[in-house]
């Protein structure tokens, strides 16, 4: 048996775009189908599909007025809020590509911030960018350095003027609907775009997993789903958002914000609104377990909770377990909690276990958990580095094709062809196969997890560049479980120069922090030299990982005459056996 | 409610760190946000205090240093508040 693993057939989409998937939720009763928006205090406001499609006609025609044309890149930077999502559809009903972006975090420095956004927005050629009056008021250096042809609108304004009887284009299932950015590798954030087939196609197959029946038989009543992940992100917005109006169901948002500050609002949510399906990382999970008191509980039962899907970072089994046993008393079934594994790239998800969760291992290695199987419609091969497909239980590269992987990088036709080949996309990630499922093991491609977000290393690395004591150049940055962890945390491994202040440790933290808004975990300072680097200097992060998870990231030995001598023999027969001229290292 | 002092809202700080956030180092008013606390302590540390004083932090919010520097923001702001109603 080899490592190639297929979902069945995929379902076919029941609409030709979203635009289309918007008009058929409207025409639904809110008792069936609808949005809640969560506040702080519990208080909720409900709309319907319908009040949403009239909105977002409104704004896709004062869009259309400004000069917004098909296919444009129309750019949304807004808290979850109606404004969000009614400018997200007036976008995809003006013909032109949504492309979320994520607010300022709040209290945070913006230097940071105004860089990465100004870059998305370049890379993308947005048109226009739309956004709260709050976040407009600090965007101004961003739009400045990325000056999109027709300016920063806020929403609300939007909103208030007049309707246009201008009639809307038609939308093609093949046309571009999201893009949505990616931060799969070291280099800048990708644009990963996807077409309304795409996203479509990835929720006709989620719908296909939902239950129709309750663990007693019953026939399930209408799709109720809650959600506080962020609608800049794929989990939220398309497995969350998207597919409450693919179906259409009852969801309701609660920002991302007052999740953090009060976690136990989400579980009061699922409770009070008997829901289904809500998603979330694992820190989430980890967090709800040390976060939330019983007392703020009281009442609650979650025994409605099917599908507590846990994605977008790698599953801790140990969070798992604590956090079963911590809500298991508030009616939380053990087998609600379902790991799933996909990435921006193929839409969402990629595998969802049908068996209940399971772990296995490679030998004698820490447990992984399942990711389950295909989604219906996706095919999975895992290879070896000459692109052929390994055996059962053997460890390589996940590969991943099906009607919901990108149409391709956005603008970057090399970047696409070296990710997806013949429709295979290379995930960069490592795993293995084993009786029919996939476990996902680590990552072959340079990307921190931390909390659910992906982060590019060199973005903390740079943060060290003018701090005092650092050796110039000389700092990695990884991500990975430490012992007793609650999942991958952010690992500085830092050289330190020759007149490294004895605070050092505290220094590179708070400047990461400040620079980034993470924390390190843990902070290395090592003696000069001790990193790995190639023959021309420059340093090898995931070799740096591998010795740091071993124990084995060690100083070079003390030079001596006498291990000078040798070093220069070892050197001499290596220069002469491999005939390299390019060593430069420091 | 009466308008709080910056000692009420540093003191509600101290609890939020040592309570929410879980962190036990002491929390002083000199100390710098952006290098003291991570981007999820800080979205706590906003919602907990709006929601505590009434206030609403604004866009300004983002170029203030330290902790005693925000404590003086929300006086400021509450007084305006209860002045306008």
């Amino acid at each position: 048996m080899n490592a190639l693993l297929t979902g069945g057939a995929a379902p076919k989409p029941k609409h030709g775009s979203l635009v289309e998937a918007l008009a058929a939720a409207a025409r639904v009763e809110l008792a069936e189908a609808g949005l809640g928006y969560i506040h702080l205090n519990e208080h909720e406001t409900w709309t319907t599909f319908a009040e949403l499609h009239d909105r977002a006609a409104h704004v896709a025609r004062a869009l259309l007025a400004r000069g917004v044309r098909p296919n444009d890149r129309v750019a949304l930077i807004a808290p979850t809020s109606p404004a969000f999502v009614e400018a997200f559809f007036g976008a995809l009903l003006a013909g032109a590509v949504a492309v979320p972006l994520y607010p300022p975090v709040r209290l945070g420095r913006l230097d940071e911030y105004h860089r990465s956004t100004a870059r998305m927005l370049t890379s993308v050629g947005a048109r226009i960018v739309l956004a709260d009056s709050r976040v407009k008021r600090l965007l101004g250096r961003s739009i400045a350095a990325a000056r999109p042809g027709l300016g920063c609108v806020v929403l609300e304004d939007l909103l208030r003027e007049p309707a246009r009887s201008l009639s809307l284009p038609r939308v093609a299932e093949e046309d571009l609907a999201i893009i949505q950015f990616s931060s799969g590798s070291t280099v800048d954030p990708k644009p990963v775009a996807l077409s309304h087939h795409n996203v479509l196609s990835q929720c006709a197959a989620l719908e296909q997993l939902f239950p129709t029946h309750g663990p007693d038989g019953r026939r399930l009543r209408g799709r109720t789903g809650v959600s506080w992940l962020p609608l800049y992100h794929d989990m939220g917005l398309i497995g969350s958002l998207l597919s409450a109006v693919y179906v259409p169901g009852r969801l309701s948002l609660i920002s991302p914000e007052h999740f953090l500050a009060k976690p136990a609002l989400w579980l009061r949510a699922i409770s009070r609104h008997r829901a289904l399906v809500s998603p979330a990382p694992n820190f989430a999970y980890a967090y709800c377990e040390k976060r939330i008191r019983d007392e703020q509980l009281a009442g609650v039962d979650l025994s409605c909770w099917e599908l507590a899907l846990n994605g977008a970072e790698p599953v801790v089994p140990a969070v798992m377990d604590r956090f079963v046993a911590r809500f298991s008393p508030f009616g939380f079934a053990p087998r609600a909690m379902t790991p799933v594994y996909g990435l921006a790239e193929a839409s969402l998800a990629v595998t969802f276990p049908r068996r209940g969760a399971r772990t296995a291992s490679l030998d004698s290695a820490r447990p992984i958990v399942s990711v389950g199987e295909p989604l219906p419609g996706v095919s999975i091969k895992v290879c070896d580095a000459r692109g052929a497909i390994v055996g059962a239980r053997t460890l390589g590269r996940i590969h991943v094709r099906g009607p919901s992987v990108m149409t391709g990088y956005f603008g970057r036709p090399e970047d696409t062809a070296r990710a997806v080949v013949d429709g295979w996309l290379d995930t960069g990630d490592l795993g293995f196969v084993d009786d029919g499922e996939l476990f996902v093991c680590g990552r072959e491609k340079d990307v921190i997890v931390v909390r659910g977000e992906n982060h590019a290393p060199h973005t903390f690395e740079e943060a060290l560049d003018e701090l005092n004591g650092v050796r110039p150049g000389c700092a990695v940055a990884i991500g990975c479980v430490l012992p007793g962890g609650d999942g991958e945390s952010l690992v500085m491994l830092v050289e330190r120069a020759k007149d490294a202040p004895a605070d050092l440790e505290d220094a590179v933290r708070a400047a990461v922090v400040e620079r980034t808004g993470v924390r390190p975990e843990l902070v290395r300072i090592l003696a000069p030299g001790t990193l790995p680097r190639t023959s021309s200097g420059k340093l090898r992060r995931r070799e740096a990982a591998m010795r740091f998870s071993a124990g084995k990231l060690d100083a070079p030995r003390a030079v001596t005459p006498l291990r000078l001598a040798v070093e220069v023999v070892r050197s001499t027969v290596a220069f002469a056996t491999a005939r390299l001229g390019d060593d430069e290292g420091r | 409610m009466t308008r709080p002092t910056e000692a009420d809202v540093l003191a509600e700080i101290q609890r939020i760190v040592r309570d929410e956030l879980e962190i036990d180092s002491a929390i002083t008013s000199e100390q710098r946000l952006a290098s003291e606390l991570d981007s999820l302590s800080r979205t706590v540390l906003a919602v907990s205090l709006e929601d505590r004083f009434r206030v609403r932090l604004t866009e300004e919010d983002a170029q203030l240093a330290t902790l005693g520097d925000l404590a003086r923001a929300i006086v400021a702001r509450s007084g305006a508040r209860s002045g306008e109603s």
